[in-house]
């Protein structure tokens, strides 16, 4: 599969950028399946998260009920420490030529999240992912741990 | 291949031919809200404050909240590793 990167503004020219005042990020698209409910939210490859994160306030309308599941933690860059709860879905990704589902026990955090973190687990462990930094594309490959569902269109990626 | 599944992926075709094309310019007047994006991508359908109003706005512009793609739109110039994580104010 073959993601372009989408250019987020930004308020002061960046200067390692040359001065530009857009930021690209491999921004996809992620449908998360539960037992009762589905939604597709922006999501990004993050190969710094080890875990793969949701927003929490989706659980319930997945029909996922978040009491009693085991727990993670994690750090980020200069914060403190947040929790959060694990649960199986089924994620789904597609560039409109190839598509997968598979399972993937995901992280739900309980903090606002500007999009979904594609992390390790979940989901880089099943793939092998290209950043083409020049031509701003990213490029999602199975590897042979993938055991979920694998479709391609008639048409393959341009 | 079911016309369902057909569907699903020119849908997700249209809606990465819309993202990539969209001037980034134009989510300025959204940055520090979520937004709802139209399955195709075409058009923003909801705006909000906090993610989880979405759906009722989503049902009042006479969409899918299951269809539709929630993004939250940084008010911040640089995100470090992990920091989809948008605390207050980033």
């Amino acid at each position: 599969m073959r993601f372009p990167y989408i250019a987020l503004p930004t308020r002061r020219p960046v200067y390692p950028l040359g001065g530009t005042q857009f930021r690209f990020r491999p921004l996809v698209v992620v449908q998360v399946r539960g037992p009762s409910g589905t939604r597709s939210l922006s999501a990004t490859f993050d190969s710094g998260s080890d875990d793969t994160l949701l927003p929490a306030y989706l659980a319930p309308r997945l029909g996922i009920d978040l009491a009693g599941a085991p727990t993670g933690e994690a750090g980020g860059v200069g914060g403190s420490a947040i929790l959060y709860h694990y649960a199986s879905v089924q994620l789904r990704l597609s560039d409109g030529y190839e598509e997968c589902e598979w399972n993937a026990i995901v992280g739900f955090v309980a903090a606002p999240m500007r999009w979904a973190l594609l992390g390790h687990a979940g989901v880089l462990q099943y793939f092998d992912l290209h950043l083409l930094g020049l031509h701003r594309e990213a490029l999602l490959t199975p590897n042979t741990s993938y055991l979920g569902f694998q479709m391609t269109h008639q048409s393959s990626s341009p | 291949m079911s016309a369902d599944v057909t569907n699903e992926m020119e849908c997700c075709r249209k809606f990465l031919e819309h993202r990539a094309a969209l001037p980034a310019t134009a989510l300025i007047p959204y940055a520090g809200r979520w937004i709802a994006w139209s399955p195709d991508g075409a058009r923003i359908v909801a705006v909000s404050p906090a993610p989880e109003d979405l759906d009722d706005r989503i049902r009042a512009a006479g969409e899918d909240p299951e269809r539709c793609v929630v993004e939250g739109v940084p008010t911040t110039d640089a995100m470090l590793g992990g920091e989809g994580l948008g605390l207050a104010g980033s």
